[in-house]
């Protein structure tokens, strides 16, 4: 749940996805069918995070655009035949903004920045120690980037995520993403269904917050077959992926700086969300929750307060400054779990240089631990933000080091 | 040693005796050198700004997708979603006008966000986000002169606001540039290109291989990718032919100057024959004479160039400003960018310089090489044997006219009319050729005539002329070149200029014009324009025009969508193939028929009745000739079809030019204020067409003013030459006069008598000029204008003009006697035969 996205949101703000608006919030693409009438409208922002909010699949799976922000992430962990692993990352983000249409209200046009699409692309090759980020920033336009419904489609330039149709329970999603140096296509085929964090529909972030809340999706465990090309050579993959779908709108939080996420997938079957928002002095307080997911697919929601981040040895970016705590340990005392966080390699660091969002730490990771007093393995992966410099959560005055291109 | 010797007897000490005439070849060199250097570094600089708007924001593209009316946007989605490694930039292309200034400038609408990612187009500029939605901003070209910060008002289509300049662009590093940027959102809305795109930019990377056979299945079929920059070539061969013929008449200009620098050494060694002889005896070989004098040629050459390329360089800042109004009135918007000596306009400089100089050296050269050394006793200034009025010279002359005849038959290079430019070259050595003959004509005949009036003087005059015809047939034809230049170009240009008038009187029928205010040939306006001024009291008729830049053949030209129904009532359009008037427009209006102009058809062998294929749209159609039509306008050809037949292919209803009919008695002025606040509001522009007219005309005068400048530099040439042979002959001839004055001669007469033959010798030019600048007007007119702009011209004479400049060059060439006279007069008698 990168949610906390609530802190990183508005530093994004300035920046980045920043962008725009949408006076209509509809998905400015002309290509496409006319969305929603619910979605559809010229009135002021709309989209509110509400307990009961009655979920629709597969219509769910896709645009909100009546909400300001909202992601797609999907990582995994991947091997060939002969066990060299790799890890993914591949992200669309999507921000709206009221446009101030000053030049002609009545001629709409397609390349308006009421939607502006974000993606980042990782691919973490472990044998060789190399990490390659890619980035893509575009607006709706004429069908340049979307989360459309109707074509089943979620893309940005030419990566995408093509929803199959057939088991709507377990929707297979198809991959596609190339970069300079790095390509990866995918079929993901959800082992578990669909999950909704949190309670009512509602995943909180902040304890005593009741506006920092989304609502928050995710398939915590999919078979991943495919290829993945690094640098020219291309390899057969199969593995285990997760995806996480989130919306809501923007609120401000002023005295947290960042926060901590890992998707957990063990061995004996049973999946965790993790995460914990940290404060100004690297506290958690009670705000840390997560969701303890049986093997069955059954999801249990862990109270707030209900995780222990332990965080361990701290690698340092050379590209940013930052320090990152790589190794970790967390217990779940209500689940009777114990886990070991170890990093694939140290530098997985989603650092592009456009400043478009701060840098963050989204790497592979692998877990060692207990279950219940049984020894589990798993792997998974962890997200750190805020580490790099100061992040003003405000969103005002300086950006964060880490988050501007370094001067030409 | 003896080299020395030889150069400083023949040639150094000659020539410091005497400057005055080094110094007049030495300029007129000069000035045949400046003149193409002055044109070369005005196009080139006329050229610079055309160039840099258009690549500069082009990156490192390596195809381009253009489509007649804009390519969906749409198209535009499905490409950047192919799973290749492509990159893709689109691009909405216009023109904007600054008020302040009321410069035209060309306006790209780009991708601010997508482009902003490195790695794409060029030299993009990097907003954030939220910096467009708040603007909305725009980055200026590097030398429209503002800043960021400023406030920039423009127009752009019919709408008029204020802008914030976020930056400045200067993406080819040259601090040149003109031209406004803004996101693709807010260019769309001003330039009315709703939903489309002009132009989109594919970036390869890495992977060679022939990209466009793999998006082709992506693109309607009526678009079409080609290499990036095809756009700038095209406009830059439009440019060629026009810089061609700046340039010939450049080269007119130095050849003028060659006539000179032979006169010049000839006269020298006609002097010099004494001390050639000297020499010679002395022990030079005769290789070492022609050395000496080649050399001289040299000498002069080189001060011409230098003295030419400084010249030239202070002449250019005056050219710049014609050629470039020239470009942009007939081209595309393009502001002079820097004038820069290039190393090249050098080598052209130094080659024609020099080249000519050693050249009509050589011929003089050899003369003297055969000088025998016992003529340097004979004493007497005798002139050399002049053979030039043999029958083999008249032969070569006809042979060579004949050859300029063959030339004009030969099809032109690359749109370059260069058989019209051999012959004009033929007719020149034809000139050259046969000027003695026509000089010893008129010097026969006049001499008798002259008697009357003038008395003994004007038959001695016309004596002493026949006696060096070698050297005054020279100058003859040196002036006769120059004549021939101006009768050539006022031909030329008089019947040109006649022709349009002519066509545009018929064309421009309506009473007025409507068009947005921002106009470039791209600059469209919405429909209801057209509505509003059609309500206003006393308007009979409102017709709808629309043009598209569209390729045939791979060659730019323009489609225009006319209310033909109109043209039933108002047409001025005249035909050269076809049926009646009355019999093509319900053609165009029923079917699939068009009319093109000439130049589409002499460019690509269409007539009447044939079938073309144009992508239109979505499709490709074929449309049916009806007529081919005369058409002036410039150097693109026409296709002309009914409205609202090629809507159905061209939807866009946007308009680019209205013109208003009134009724035959309304009033204009009334109209005129009645139809101004019809479209108050709108930034859309009403012209009265006389106004168009005369705006008209007063392009066209300003396209040919450069050329007057020529020809007036190759007469002032000319009359320097004119000077100096003139006095050449007052010194050859010294003895002679003395020997008048002894018998009794006046100063007066004597004064008299070099004036008048400077008016034979003005006459003789002028005549021979008539004759060569009428064949050369007809050469221009028929195969160079033909071949490069494929107009035809109707033949006007402009005899007011002729007499008039015929006149003003016999005076000039009076005048030019002046001088020669005063020393011819001023001559001791006592001194110059104890001299001898």
């Amino acid at each position: 749940m990168r949610v906390p996205c609530v802190a990183a949101v508005p530093a994004a703000t300035a920046v980045l996805i920043a962008a725009v608006a949408a006076a209509s919030g509809a998905m400015a693409d002309t290509a496409g069918p006319a969305p929603p009438a619910d979605t559809a409208s010229t009135a002021p922002r709309a989209g509110q995070v509400v307990p009961g909010y009655p979920f629709r699949f597969p219509r769910d799976h896709f645009g909100h655009p009546e909400f300001e922000s909202e992601w797609w992430y999907y990582t995994g962990n991947l091997f060939t035949a002969s066990g060299r692993h790799f890890g993914f990352e591949l992200t669309f983000f999507r921000r709206a903004r009221d446009l101030a249409r000053e030049i002609d209200a009545a001629q709409p046009s397609a390349w308006d920045l009421d939607q502006v699409y974000l993606a980042h692309f990782t691919i973490t090759d472990t044998g060789e120690e190399r990490f390659v980020v890619g980035e893509r920033l575009n607006r709706a336009g004429p069908g340049i980037a979307g989360a459309d419904p109707e074509r089943r489609r979620i893309w940005n330039g030419n990566w995408s995520v093509e929803w199959r149709p057939g088991d709507e329970a377990r929707p297979a999603q198809v991959l596609t993403a190339m970069n300079g140096d790095a390509a990866l296509h995918l079929v993901l085929e959800p082992v578990k269904s669909v999950v909704v964090h949190g309670r009512e529909g509602v995943s909180r972030k902040v304890a005593d917050d009741p506006r920092a809340v989304s609502h928050y999706l995710s398939f915590t465990r999919m078979a991943a077959s495919g290829r993945v090309a690094i640098e020219g050579e291309e390899f057969a993959v199969t593995g285990q992926a997760w995806m996480d779908h989130e919306f809501f709108s923007d609120y401000l939080s002023d005295d947290k700086v960042g926060w901590d996420w890992m998707s957990v997938q063990l061995d004996d079957g049973v999946d965790l969300m993790l995460f914990g928002i940290r404060d100004a002095q690297g506290g958690y307080g009670p705000d840390t929750f997560g969701t303890f997911v049986d093997a069955g697919g059954g999801a249990h929601p862990i109270e707030p307060g209900g995780v222990a981040f332990r965080p361990g040895r701290r690698w340092h970016s050379r590209a940013t400054g930052a320090e990152y705590p790589v190794e970790w340990q967390v217990v779940v005392p209500a689940f009777d779990l114990r886990l070991d966080v170890r990093p694939r390699i140290d530098a997985q660091e989603v650092f592009t240089g456009h400043g478009i969002l701060p840098a963050y730490w989204e790497g592979a990771v692998r877990f060692t631990g207990e279950r219940q007093g049984r020894p589990v393995t798993g792997v998974g992966y962890l997200e750190m933000t805020g580490y790099a410099g100061k992040l003003d959560i405000g969103g005002i005055g300086e950006p964060a080091p880490g988050t501007s291109p370094p001067d030409p | 040693m003896a080299r020395a010797v030889v150069l400083f007897r023949l040639i150094v000490r000659p020539m410091a005796a005497d400057p005055v005439r080094a110094l007049l070849t030495v300029a007129a060199v000069a000035l045949g050198v400046a003149v193409i250097v002055a044109v070369d570094l005005a196009s080139e600089a006329s050229m610079g700004s055309f160039r840099s708007s258009l690549e500069s924001l082009e990156g490192s593209a390596s195809y381009e997708i253009t489509q007649v009316g804009g390519i969906p946007e749409t198209v535009y989605g499905d490409l950047v979603r192919l799973p290749k490694p492509l990159a893709f930039s689109p691009r909405i292309e216009g023109f904007a006008l600054l008020p302040e200034t009321g410069e035209q400038v060309p306006l790209f609408g780009v991708d601010l966000v997508g482009d902003a990612m490195p790695g794409t187009a060029g030299a993009m500029p990097r907003p954030d986000v939220s910096e467009l939605i708040e603007g909305p901003p725009v980055w200026v070209g590097a030398s429209l002169g503002v800043s960021p910060g400023d406030a920039l008002e423009l127009i752009a289509g019919d709408r008029r606001l204020v802008l914030e300049v976020r930056g400045v662009l200067d993406p080819l590093r040259t601090a040149a540039g003109r031209f406004v940027v803004m996101d693709i959102a807010l260019a769309q809305r001003l330039l009315g290109r709703m939903g489309r795109l002009d132009r989109i930019y594919v970036y390869t990377r890495g992977e060679e291989r022939d990209w466009r056979v793999v998006l082709a299945p992506f693109l309607p079929p009526a678009a079409s990718i080609l290499p990036a920059g095809t756009g700038t070539e095209d406009g830059r061969r439009m440019l060629s032919a026009f810089r061609w013929n700046l340039r010939m008449m450049s080269y007119a200009t130095i050849l003028v100057g060659a006539f000179l620098i032979y006169n010049t050494i000839s006269a020298y060694i006609v002097r010099r024959r004494r001390q050639i002889g000297i020499v010679r005896a002395v022990g030079a070989s005769r290789a070492m004479v022609q050395a000496a004098f080649l050399f001289e040629g040299a000498v002069f050459g080189a001060l011409g160039v230098a003295a030419g390329l400084v010249l030239g360089r202070l002449l250019a800042i005056g050219a710049v400003d014609t050629v470039g109004q020239t470009v942009s009135s007939l081209y595309v918007s393009s502001t002079p960018g820097e004038i820069a000596l290039r190393p090249w306009t050098i080598v052209i400089a130094v080659v024609s310089g020099m080249g000519v100089s050693v050249l009509s050296a050589w011929w003089p050269a050899r003369e003297a090489a055969g000088v025998a050394p016992t003529e340097a006793m004979a004493g007497a200034a005798l002139d050399y044997n002049v053979r030039t009025a043999s029958r083999r010279s008249t032969a070569a002359a006809v042979v060579l006219a004949l050859l300029a005849a063959a030339c004009c038959l030969a099809p032109p290079v690359d749109r370059i009319p260069v058989g019209g430019y051999l012959a004009l070259v033929c007719l020149i050595g034809a000139t050259a050729m046969i000027s003695p003959r026509v000089s010893l004509l008129v010097l026969g005949i006049s001499g008798r005539w002259l008697a009357a009036p003038f008395g003994i003087i004007a038959r001695i005059a016309a004596r002493g002329l026949v006696a060096s015809l070698g050297r005054t047939s020279v100058i003859v034809t040196a002036m006769a070149v120059a004549t021939a230049l101006i009768v050539g170009m006022a031909v030329m240009v008089g019947s040109f200029r006649e022709t349009v008038v002519d066509w545009i009187e018929h064309r421009l029928q309506a009473d007025f014009y409507v068009s947005p205010a921002g106009r470039g040939s791209s600059s469209t306006m919405s429909e209801g324009v057209a509505a509003r001024l059609a309500a206003v009291p006393g308007v009979i008729d409102v017709g709808r025009y629309r043009t598209y830049p569209i390729r045939y053949r791979a060659i730019p030209a323009t489609l225009g969508l006319a209310d033909v129904a109109l043209y039933d009532r108002h047409s001025g359009i005249r035909f050269l193939e076809g049926p009646a008037p009355e019999a093509i427009w319900p053609r165009l209006a029923a079917g699939d028929s068009v009319i093109v102009s000439e130049l589409f058809s002499y460019r690509h062998d269409v007539h009447a009745n044939d079938t073309i294929r144009l992508p239109l749209g979505a499709d490709v159609v074929e449309l049916h000739v009806a007529g081919v039509f005369y058409d002036y306008s410039g150097e693109r050809g026409f296709v002309i079809g009914d409205r609202n037949r090629l809507l159905r292919y061209l939807p866009d209803p946007r308009v680019s030019t209205s013109g208003v009919y009134l009724e035959p008695d309304a009033d204009f002025e009334a109209s005129r204020e009645a139809l101004v606040r019809a479209v108050s509001g709108l930034d859309v522009v009403v012209t009265p067409s006389r106004t168009l007219r005369e705006r008209s005309i007063e392009i066209f005068d300003r396209t040919f003013a450069i050329t007057y400048a020529l020809e007036v530099i190759a007469v002032l040439v000319a009359v320097l030459g004119m000077a100096e042979a003139l006095l050449n002959l007052v010194f050859d001839r010294r003895t002679e006069l003395a020997q008048l004055r002894m018998h009794g001669a006046s100063m007066g007469q004597i004064r008299g008598l070099i004036l008048v033959q400077a008016g034979l010798l003005g006459l003789a030019a002028c005549l021979l000029g008539l004759v060569l600048g009428v064949a050369w007007s007809q050469v221009n007119l028929l195969v160079i204008h033909k071949q490069s702009f494929g107009w035809s011209v109707q033949l006007h004479w402009p005899v007011a003009f002729l007499a008039a400049a015929l006149a003003l060059i016999f005076v000039s060439s009076v005048v030019s006697g002046l001088y020669p006279a005063r020393i011819g007069a001023r001559l001791n008698p006592v001194e110059v035969l104890r001299g001898e």
